[in-house]
């Protein structure tokens, strides 16, 4: 009973933390209809972005947030405008753009050898303070509630994005009906462009705190996470950012559930839940039926 | 009058397919003008480019004096354009979200007081405010495109085939909705292949072939030969005897 109660509440932290590390991915799904397959290698590149200001300077990894999210926002917006307007413009963007983003993940994963080597690399769990945490009589590590604190608080910033902000209101509009956001005037591309900036950010976000949920940072973690989010995103349906939060949590529970009762098998859990949702409903748990995609 | 919205020599057109040859077209100040064609006449590849959607290849386009030939989508709208689409709202968006859509480029102060009036102007949507657009009857979406477009105070409104897809009864509504806007002080350029629009416009345009074949007040076309056989076929036959 007791292992039963420490296997939900850790879900529902790694949970947490997960929905932030899909979100991104689903954010960029709804607007562009591009599956960013260098999603992960985002996430990597944030994780050692964490490391060296942590290993160098010292900086304690939430002080790594605000400066991420302005780099990697800063790295999305050219990024962006290098590379969708064009690939919208050929005559099949989806499936050119699994070939785009596939290479840019791997020329990210090969740049990121070439400069921080394979070796792999960690941030301490104590940065956060040593004492764990006591929560219903189970004990858990400090850094595992501030990944979960700050996987909430990242879900429900695009959250007040989406539906409180002017630009936000325009995003849900691409994604409903690109054409018709066109047609009402609404600058598609400025949009966008904010959409994958906000959506790597996210993606770097998560990576700051990969190295005390995910395991050791090193160049050729990207992909894993890609599949991971992958999941997650078609759990929580596609194209639907907030249906990331069901996507994330139903990931996380099923995560501890597994490496405490058939920790053997929990390597294959992303796959499994791939395929257990699409073959039980593929439109994802929250019913919205994906367009053609 | 003079024209509110005055297009020149228009040309434009898809990839290697050029569709419009030469366009001219104007819109009174405060009328109503109806743009008539069959399918493929280029209606809806006219307005697009109006509105920048598609790019302009030669010509111009001015609105209230300015000209907006070479300026995006978002500046024309903002310029006092609209443009209501075939489709027209967001499916998948609430009523509210639509409109909230519409008045994107008004000042933040002015959101509300202009959706209470879109509200009062047509109380249907007031009452489904919560819903999605995708689940409204077809006369309801197209009254909450207009509403949508209204939101933005615009000059003047291109309308591509408002009454496509409706039963007689809901172009009867779209009618009533277009003669309200028209009370608001709003210009209408109205692409359509239904004839019963020219019978509440001020003036009319004939396209074929992305040329403009006809044109004259909407008197004078619904008496022209050629529109009368194209358009009013039922209604030739039983002209009466005259000549």
């Amino acid at each position: 009973m007791n292992l039963l109660e420490y296997a939900l509440l850790a879900g529902l932290f790694y949970g947490l933390y997960f929905a932030l590390v899909g979100v991104g991915l689903n954010l960029i799904f709804g607007v562009m209809r591009i599956i960013n397959l260098a999603h992960g290698d985002f996430l990597m590149l944030g994780a050692y972005g964490a490391f060296y200001l942590y290993h160098l300077l010292g900086w304690n990894p939430l002080w790594a947030i605000p400066i991420e999210l302005v780099v990697f926002l800063l790295i999305g917006l050219p990024l962006y405008y290098l590379l969708v307007p064009r690939l919208q413009k050929s005559g099949d963007p989806e499936m050119l753009s699994f070939i785009l983003f596939f290479g840019l993940s791997q020329v990210i994963e090969a740049a990121a050898v070439f400069v921080f080597s394979n070796n792999q690399r960690s941030i301490p769990a104590s940065v956060f303070g040593g004492a764990p945490i006591n929560i219903a009589g189970q004990v858990f590590p400090v850094s595992w509630i501030v990944s979960a604190a700050v996987g909430l608080a990242g879900i429900g910033l695009i959250y007040a994005y989406l539906y409180h902000s002017r630009p936000g209101r325009a995003t849900r509009a691409i994604m409903a009906e690109r054409s018709e956001a066109a047609a009402t005037g609404i600058s598609v591309n400025r949009i966008s462009a904010l959409a994958f900036g906000i959506g790597i950010a996210a993606a770097a976000l998560a990576g700051i705190f990969s190295p005390f949920m995910i395991g050791a940072i090193e160049p050729s973690m990207g992909i894993g996470i890609t599949v991971i989010s992958f999941a997650i995103i078609v759990i929580g349906s596609l194209g639907n950012p907030i249906g990331t939060l069901l996507g994330g949590l139903i990931y996380g529970e099923a995560l501890m559930l597994m490496q405490t009762y058939l920790a053997s098998w929990s390597e294959l859990l992303p796959y499994v839940l791939l395929i257990l949702i699409l073959l039980v409903r593929p439109t994802g748990l929250l019913e919205r039926a994906v367009r053609s995609a | 009058m003079a024209d509110i919205l005055q297009a020149k020599g228009i040309e434009s057109g898809y990839g290697n397919v050029q569709v419009l040859w030469g366009v001219d077209l104007g819109v009174p100040q405060g009328s109503s003008v109806v743009l008539l064609g069959p399918n493929g006449a280029g209606k809806t590849t006219l307005l697009r480019t109006l509105l920048g959607i598609l790019p302009l290849r030669s010509g111009s386009i001015r609105l209230d004096g300015e000209d907006l030939t070479r300026v995006p989508t978002e500046r024309r709208v903002r310029a006092g354009l609209a443009f209501m689409s075939e489709l027209g709202v967001f499916p998948n968006l609430s009523v509210v979200d639509n409109l909230y859509m519409g008045g994107y480029f008004l000042p933040r102060g002015e959101v509300g007081g202009r959706m209470r009036k879109m509200f009062d102007l047509f109380p249907d949507l007031a009452r489904l405010r919560r819903s999605l657009a995708g689940s409204l009857s077809g006369g309801q979406r197209k009254m909450l495109g207009v509403a949508k477009t209204l939101m933005s105070r615009p000059k003047v409104l291109a309308m591509d085939e408002p009454s496509a897809g409706l039963s007689p009864k809901y172009v009867k509504e779209v009618l009533e909705t277009l003669e309200l806007a028209h009370e608001e002080g709003l210009s209408l350029l109205i692409a359509e292949q239904n004839v019963l629009f020219l019978e509440h416009a001020d003036y009319g345009y004939v396209l074929e072939g992305g040329r403009i074949v006809a044109q004259g007040s909407a008197m004078d076309l619904k008496s022209d030969d050629t529109v009368r056989r194209a358009y009013f076929g039922m209604l030739a036959e039983t002209r009466p005897q005259e000549t």
